[in-house]
């Protein structure tokens, strides 16, 4: 009897164990897939530019010019 | 009619006693065990095989999003680089309406000039906030420009000053009015007081 709760505590013992690690690594997958860090230098760079440009304004000007 | 389960799981115990005493579930149990310990231990020495392998995905997934940001930026440059060809003989007006300079002689003479074809006579002409050698202040700075403030006193009769702050306004440099005051002297003649502001942009354009 003594011999099969040994077993049955190592059974368990093993399972919590596998599902700890599995669960440990598999955060740090995730962690790792996740955590990309981007140069503060190349953000500046990737902020989005307006190309458009207000035209009227420059028209007015000539305008006055005349 | 009732069920007898106690009978039913009575035999089953003794079944699954049975069972455990034959020599394949004791093999199995060690099989068992065996596979656990084995996805133990597979784990650990995956792991860090894992960790890299999940960050470089992870940077591939980056870069090509930096990648279609970059490529959506060069598109917008080169359509800003197209309108800026477009407007190029334009850009002339906007240095006449706001130059990189102060530029305070040529705008002062021109002021005296359209006093003279307006036929008013300016008793006295005032700029504050004059920025040294064309160095923008923090004080007159807002959003790139630098202000320059001016008060021009000047006195004619009314058709007269009407047509100075009218020309003053229609001036190829932009010049803001914030107040016109016109009041009648004691010799019968009308006198204007005109305060506003020039701006010019001292940053860089980059064209």
């Amino acid at each position: 009897m003594r011999k099969k709760g040994i077993d049955h505590d190592l059974i368990i013992v093993l399972t919590t164990t596998l599902i700890t690690l599995a669960t440990w690594v598999g955060f740090e997958v995730y962690r790792a897939y996740t955590k990309v860090t981007i140069p503060e230098v190349l953000q500046k760079h990737l902020q989005p530019l307006n190309p458009t440009l207000d035209t009227k304004v420059l028209d007015r000007l000539e305008q006055r010019d005349k | 009619m009732a069920l007898d389960y106690k009978s039913s799981l009575s035999r089953y115990r003794k079944f699954l006693t049975a069972a455990r005493q034959q020599p394949l579930w004791q093999a199995s149990f060690v099989l068992i065990l065996s596979l656990i310990l084995l996805t133990v231990l597979l784990l650990l020495v995956l792991r860090p095989t894992l960790i890299t392998i999940s960050s470089l995905l992870g940077q591939i997934n980056s870069q090509q999003q930096i990648a279609q940001k970059l490529d959506a930026k060069i598109a917008s440059l080169q359509q800003a680089q197209t309108l800026l060809n477009s407007i190029q003989p334009k850009l002339a007006h906007l240095d006449n309406g706001l130059p990189t300079t102060a530029d305070l002689g040529i705008w002062a003479q021109t002021v005296e000039t359209i006093a003279s074809g307006s036929g008013v006579v300016i008793t006295a002409f005032t700029l504050s906030n004059i920025p040294l050698s064309n160095i923008a202040t923090s004080a007159g700075q807002t959003l790139n420009l630098t202000k320059i403030d001016f008060n021009i006193s000047a006195s004619g009769d009314y058709a007269q000053l009407v047509n100075f702050v009218d020309t003053l306004e229609k001036l190829p440099r932009l010049a803001i009015l914030t107040s016109v005051q016109i009041s009648r002297q004691i010799d019968g003649r009308l006198s204007l007081v005109a305060v506003g502001d020039v701006n010019f942009a001292y940053a860089q354009k980059g064209y």
